[in-house]
């Protein structure tokens, strides 16, 4: 008797092992099938198109599967987390200690030479009130200097009337 | 089971689980709530599941279960029968019915829950009967009287079908 008769009917019996369905499967999907079994093709083409069947949309079953007071914590988390960074990020950015640019008078300066002369002048200007402000303390010094004879004459004065109470001993 | 254990073992069950709780539901949007509510119900109690023997068939245990569940709730809810009637199309739903996969997908649908989750257990999924009379909570023996008359059944319905088309060419 043929031998996929055989297997038929052991299978309709439901005494076949896995690698006789195999077997019967590959018979009944991948060659021509004799005109009497062609009746049970579609039943195997079933059982092949039922395995190819997928959970569809997975991915948003997926996302799904927390609680949802489990997600409103995991997004809270996530959300306070990104600005956090973004914060985080911010702040260093702007506190990046760098020489490309200087702030003039509340205005951000990016040209190094410009500001340099900026400076320059600034330190100018500086340097011009420091030297008009010590100009009396010059004035001072001559004043000083013109005095010094005044300080002779009081030496003079002593001298001499050292000088006269010696000649009055005499 | 940590998460890369639980999306190792249970998440990539999921086609499974589907077509499993499809089968046994006979609805695709139901069936998908099943398999997400038994990935939920899984998550909580993943601490557990490090003491179970084999994960996929006791996953599938749970799933079969859980849609046995669903099905007595939506029985008591809507007081319907849950096993369908496999009717010989009429002409009209013949010309659905593009082809003879989808009238056969009609015929395992209309076979009592066990039958059409052991066929498809076996004849789809191709796991062996000591897995599926875990699955079931049966015996082999029972497995395997409860497979033979699920395809004997569909053979007879096939013959059938096979017979009325015959008669409508010959007809023609």
């Amino acid at each position: 008797m043929d031998k996929m008769n055989e297997l038929l009917k052991k299978y309709f019996r439901g005494e076949t092992n896995l690698a006789e369905e195999k077997e019967l499967k590959h018979y009944f999907l991948a060659t021509q099938v004799k005109p009497e079994h062609e009746a049970y093709r579609p039943l195997f083409e079933t059982f092949d198109q039922e395995l190819n069947e997928t959970v569809p949309i997975f991915q948003k079953k997926i996302l799904s599967l927390q609680s949802n007071k489990k997600r409103f914590w995991i997004r809270t988390i996530s959300f306070s987390g990104i600005a956090a960074t973004l914060l985080l990020s911010l702040w260093l950015i702007r506190s990046q200690p760098t020489d490309d640019f200087a702030i003039l008078r509340g205005k951000r300066i990016d040209n190094p030479e410009y500001a340099q002369h900026y400076a320059q002048n600034k330190l100018d200007k500086v340097n011009n009130v420091l030297l008009k402000s010590l100009k009396p303390m010059k004035s001072f010094e001559i004043a000083r200097n013109g005095l010094k004879p005044v300080h002779k004459i009081a030496e003079t004065k002593e001298r001499m009337i050292d000088i006269k109470d010696k000649l009055q001993y005499k | 089971m940590d998460s890369i254990q639980f999306n190792s073992q249970i998440l990539t069950l999921s086609d499974k689980l589907f077509r499993l709780a499809k089968s046994i539901l006979r609805n695709e949007d139901t069936a998908q709530d099943a398999v997400q509510e038994l990935h939920m119900k899984l998550w909580e109690k993943r601490t557990h599941l490090d003491d179970v023997e084999n994960v996929p068939a006791f996953t599938m245990r749970a799933m079969r279960n859980l849609c046995l569940d669903t099905i007595r709730q939506q029985h008591n809810e809507d007081d319907l029968h849950p096993e369908l009637e496999y009717i010989a199309p009429n002409p009209y739903q013949q010309s659905e019915q593009k082809d003879m996969v989808s009238l056969i997908r009609t015929m395992i649908d209309s076979l009592p829950e066990l039958q059409r989750t052991i066929i498809r257990m076996r004849d789809v999924e191709g796991m062996e009967l000591s897995e599926i009379a875990y699955i079931t909570t049966l015996t082999e023996n029972a497995v395997t009287v409860n497979l033979s008359r699920a395809r004997q059944k569909i053979r007879e319905k096939i013959l059938i079908e096979q017979k009325r088309v015959e008669e409508t060419i010959w007809i023609k």
